[in-house]
């Protein structure tokens, strides 16, 4: 038998196929824009659903922790009239926040093996309020009514009492608190008791402590003090174990500070002639005239200045300059703005880029499976619409492996566009979104690192599902028999 | 054996393609049915020959074996002595590309490119330089007289120029044999008989083996021998010689 020599037959190199697989795109340009189109409304789903949420959190966040600051003043009037509760002991052992521990251990004199011990007292005693939170409401009330559960940890002082709650527990087909009654016991008789004594050592402790500020400060408010930023004030507060810094002393100074002009501000209005000019000018009536109303009123350079002009004329104000002012009203509206965005939230530690909700994530699934779907549907059609081409180019000697890869090129190239296409709109639009919902404070809150990972993960995503779709028609493309060429249509 | 008594120079008659009790079946058992039930030929080189036969003869299906572009269940297809069931791939690729040239029915050029583009393309699976390929693309193009609509697309051109776009680009990588699949059946007679004429002129200038499926009475005139096929079996086989045809005209047509 002859040998057939087929050493000069050519595969076609990647170059080639791409331009034809360009050529064949171009013809079938409504084709290709459905499939770019199905592609890119889901990768701009996932980027949108992605970017949106990161952005939301961080500004939430963002706003959280400026509005915080923002309440120094309070926090700290508030921490030096009266020791803190045992509820609030252990939500601030619980953040770990290392000042309050310095200053719990400061006043509770606790040696670091007591400290240990008080913060796994303290784990305990969130594990067993945990459990009372977590059963339903109708069992809670049968088994302790409604009592807090700490109130009641003194019932479980011997076995018998404990073996009496477990029979009940029991019939509600519930566990014991912390597992086991050995723990429970341990809890009622170490634990428990050793976290109440230690609270009640910090709240002596932080009592002395404020009781030694207010020997320094007298009778002049702790507000005034700080206003004032007196050197003696921030000596005693530091030696007390208060955990207040230069740096914080000075904030909460200038938060004083602001608050006392607010409140001088006020005094404009008891006036009759400068309220009567103010409200004109302002467009309302005199009654309703208030500092939220001027603070919002005063958006320009020339409003404050009108307003400082009227402060000036009365001498039991202290004259704020213009640009004072405008300042407070800045800051008066943003602290609005930052409030909005809050609301009643606290948002829980930064969370990473895939914390999403549940729901959302299968939202993403089912959108990517859809897209999947109508993708290999349109190239499955393209390539039906196809038959005699492909059968016609393998007559003319075109091998599978070149049919796959005209197929697999096309699928590329609509999944680049589409995923570039995608990425962009998914994050025009929750950029948009977050400029509605929160304004401004979405360019100070963006971070480009998440939206670098965002755009890139979206982008690769977008490419392998529509490598993943073309797989299949692909491979039937690359299969066909040249015999079809022969069909006539 | 089908003994011909062709009057061409021995030398010429080398055959190119052989057909050893040719079966095609579908289906198994009792369902079995057969295309083919067993075909012995011999097609010489540089021979015009027309393949005749009723749909469901089988006739498109002993096309489809000759062409290598089916697989015979039994018997064996020697294209230049070459057993193609033994073909990889690759060597079918090959052989598709090198060695045979197929016209369609329906034309099959592909709808996006050119007229140059679709002659050019089976020149760059045989891996001819694209320099190379103009060339030769654009002396294909002046063999079928349609030099000057090398530009042009498929959907721009009439049948006829189409299916001579569609010949140039079956001779681009110089075949031994042409297959030719009902070539005049989509297209009017005027058109049709012109197709028959490059064929014929391709046959003879260039001694490519022509095969012809055809229902198209006046390709008898033009090809060498001809050979009917009925229920998968050779029904008889003629030449060209031994026949009278007259060709009739139909009304107006000159």
């Amino acid at each position: 038998m002859k040998p057939i020599v087929v050493k000069d037959q050519v595969r076609l190199g990647p170059a080639r196929c791409l331009q034809l697989s360009i050529t064949g795109m171009y013809y079938r340009v409504t084709r290709s824009a459905i499939t770019i189109l199905i592609l890119s409304l889901a990768v701009a789903f996932l980027a949108y659903v992605l970017f949106y949420g990161i952005l939301s959190y961080d500004s939430e966040y963002r706003a959280y922790n400026e509005l915080k600051e923002k309440r120094r003043l309070g926090e700290w009037t508030s921490r030096l009239s009266s020791a803190d509760a045992q509820p609030d002991i252990l939500a601030f052992a619980l953040t770990g926040d290392a000042q309050k521990a310095a200053e719990y251990k400061r006043w509770g004199g606790f040696t670091d093996e007591e400290v240990t011990k008080f913060g796994a007292a303290v784990r305990r005693v969130k594990a067993y309020r945990d459990y009372f939170a977590g059963i339903p409401t109708t069992s809670r009330a049968i088994l302790i009514a409604d009592a807090d559960p700490l109130s009641i940890v003194g019932k479980f002082g011997t076995r018998a009492d404990i073996d009496a709650f477990a029979q009940r527990v029991g019939k509600l087909n519930l566990k014991l608190p912390l597992g086991s009654a050995e723990r429970l016991a341990e809890f009622a008789t170490t634990d428990h008791p050793f976290f109440a004594e230690a609270c009640e050592r910090i709240q002596r402790g932080q009592q002395a402590a404020i009781a030694a500020v207010d020997a320094v400060r007298g009778d002049t408010a702790a507000a005034r003090l700080f206003a004032a930023a007196s050197p003696a004030f921030l000596a005693a507060l530091q030696a007390q174990g208060f955990g207040m810094s230069t740096d914080l002393f000075q904030k909460v100074s200038e938060e004083a500070r602001q608050d006392m002009d607010m409140q001088s501000l006020g005094l404009l209005f008891a006036n009759r002639d400068i309220g009567a000019r103010l409200a004109r000018q302002m467009n309302v009536s005199i009654d309703k005239l208030a500092t939220p109303l001027l603070m919002k009123w005063m958006t320009t350079q020339s409003r404050a200045a009108f307003a400082a002009d009227l402060a000036a004329l009365e001498p039991g104000t202290r004259g704020l300059a213009a640009a004072r002012l405008l300042m407070l009203s800045d800051e008066y509206r943003r602290a609005g703005n930052l409030q909005k965005v809050v609301g009643e939230k606290t948002p829980a530690r930064r969370a990473g880029v895939f914390s999403m909700e549940t729901r959302t994530m299968w939202l993403i699934l089912v959108s990517f499976l859809v897209c999947l779907i109508g993708i290999t549907n349109t190239m499955t059609m393209s390539i039906t619409d196809r038959f005699s081409e492909i059968a016609t180019m393998k007559c003319l000697g075109a091998m599978d492996s070149f049919v796959m890869l005209l197929f697999v090129f096309e699928a590329m190239l609509q999944g680049i566009v589409g995923s570039v296409i995608g990425v962009f709109l998914g994050l025009f639009l929750a950029f948009l979104r977050g400029m509605i919902g929160y304004g401004g404070l979405v360019f100070e809150s963006i971070q480009l690192r998440d939206l670098a990972i965002i755009s890139v993960l979206s982008f690769f995503t977008g490419i392998v599902i529509a490598g993943l779709a073309a797989m299949w028609p692909s491979w039937t493309a690359s299969r066909l028999a040249p015999m079809e060429a022969m069909r006539v249509e | 054996m089908i003994q011909s008594t062709d009057k061409k120079s021995p030398l010429e008659k080398s055959i190119i393609i052989r057909t050893l009790g040719l079966v095609k079946s579908y289906g198994m058992g009792e369902a079995t049915t057969f295309a083919l039930r067993g075909i012995d030929t011999l097609i010489y080189r540089g021979e015009f020959i027309a393949i005749l036969g009723p749909s469901g003869s089988g006739k498109s299906t002993f096309f489809n074996m000759v062409g290598a572009l089916d697989a015979p269940t039994k018997g064996r297809v020697l294209i230049d002595e070459v057993d193609i069931a033994q073909l990889n791939a690759v060597e079918l690729a090959f052989l598709r590309c090198r060695k045979i040239g197929y016209i369609f029915q329906s034309f099959n050029l592909i709808r996006y490119m050119t007229a140059l583009e679709n002659i050019t393309v089976p020149m760059s699976f045989a891996g001819v330089t694209p320099e190379e390929a103009h060339k030769r693309g654009m002396d294909l193009l002046e063999l079928v007289g349609l030099a000057d609509r090398w530009s042009h697309r498929p959907i721009e051109m009439s049948g006829g120029q189409q299916q001579r776009v569609a010949i140039a680009r079956a001779l681009s990588n110089q075949p031994k044999i042409l297959l030719s699949d009902e070539p005049t059946g989509n297209l009017d007679l005027k058109t049709g008989g012109e197709i028959l004429e490059i064929m014929r002129k391709i046959n003879k200038e260039k001694g490519v083996t022509i095969i012809c499926a055809t229902h198209d009475l006046r390709l008898l005139d033009v090809c060498d021998r001809m050979m009917w096929i009925r229920d998968g079996r050779i029904n008889k086989v003629e030449e060209r010689a031994n026949i009278s045809i007259r060709l009739g005209q139909i009304g107006g047509a000159k």
